[in-house]
């Protein structure tokens, strides 16, 4: 059964915050795919750094006032399954509104995880230095074990781009490259540079 | 009036020197500037070109970080006296090339410059 696309709320009833990130001009068919994939991943490594972030994410929406367009839980697994990769993919577009959206609520999450994400890549960095695999550090590994394990459990194992991660090391690999992504969202302006990586590179 | 500002962060320290053209502390022009590096020796120091050359320098690297795209600076522009390029996943290295002011009959054609190398935390914290 195919549901009816909500129409887009206009600008003006649109939640102000959004106002922070500028408008990209978009295909018909919503955000490009790259930017769906994204988005997703680094809330997704946001969930295996910290277990109760799913509820603190619908706390947030409240919070922001981002209600209008993530309105509950299921509207939140809606948007973030426009992701390719998911088992359950969405075939509805990521609006703009909506990228928007998830972008504010990744990097909210991202600068109150600041101090943990420093942490494990200096730990990660020290490992480096000295030989050591990921599996000596406790909080890295239950880390990147999480990480492994939502990116499983989720991503369809069919997809190209899912077969790509088919051992712990490129997952581990992944998951790492997702917490410096992370790190520097944390930044001044880091809101507006995720924002604008979205899109960077492609031609609508 | 002359001004310094101080930017201080765990790892890493910009300082900044000028001079306010009127009477608010505005820092109007730029004087000096010196980026430190915890345990990474002297600071690589400039005037206004260096300073803007380490902002775009930054400022473009962080963007590509982020993307994965290369910057435009990357696809055959010139960033300036600052280079940031990327070594592996988890680390940078920033090149400086200091401007040679009278270039004698030794020193020419001579680059002289610094790399330093930044892990990801490093490198973040000059964001």
């Amino acid at each position: 059964m195919e549901l009816e696309k909500a129409p887009e709320p206009s600008s003006s009833s649109a939640p102000s915050i959004l106002d922070n990130l500028p408008d990209i001009a978009i295909s018909n068919s919503g955000c490009p795919r790259r930017s769906r994939i994204q988005i997703d991943l680094l809330l997704l490594a946001i969930e295996a750094l910290y277990l109760g972030s799913g509820e603190y994410m619908l706390k947030l929406t409240k919070d922001l006032g981002l209600e209008a367009i993530v309105p509950n839980r299921v509207a939140l697994w809606r948007i973030r399954s426009t992701n390719p990769l998911r088992r359950n993919n969405q075939r509805s577009p990521l609006t703009l509104q909506e990228a928007k959206a998830l972008t504010i609520i990744a990097c909210y999450l991202a600068k109150r995880l600041t101090a943990q994400v420093r942490k494990l890549l200096l730990d990660y960095q020290q490992l480096r230095l000295k030989q050591l695999p990921v599996e000596n550090h406790l909080q890295l590994s239950f880390y990147l074990e999480r990480f492994r394990a939502h990116f499983r459990s989720r991503m369809n194992p069919r997809r190209t781009a899912v077969m790509a991660y088919n051992s712990d090391e490129k997952l581990n690999e992944l998951g790492l490259e997702l917490l410096g992504k992370l790190l520097f969202c944390t930044g001044t302006a880091g809101m507006q540079r995720l924002w604008i990586s979205l899109f960077d590179g492609e031609v609508v | 009036m002359t001004i310094q500002r101080l930017y201080d962060l765990p790892n890493c320290k910009l300082v900044l020197e000028g001079y306010s053209a009127d009477q608010r502390p505005v820092l109007s022009a730029l004087m000096s500037a010196e980026c430190h590096f915890k345990g990474k020796g002297q600071p690589l120091t400039g005037g206004l070109e260096f300073f803007e050359s380490l902002v775009r320098a930054v400022s473009s690297y962080a963007q590509e970080f982020l993307s994965g795209v290369p910057s435009p600076l990357d696809r055959g522009g010139k960033s300036g006296l600052v280079e940031i390029r990327k070594i592996r996943g988890d680390l940078h290295r920033l090149t400086f090339e200091e401007p040679m002011e009278t270039p004698t009959e030794t020193q020419e054609n001579v680059p002289s410059g610094r790399s330093i190398d930044l892990t990801t935390v490093l490198l973040r914290q000059r964001i």
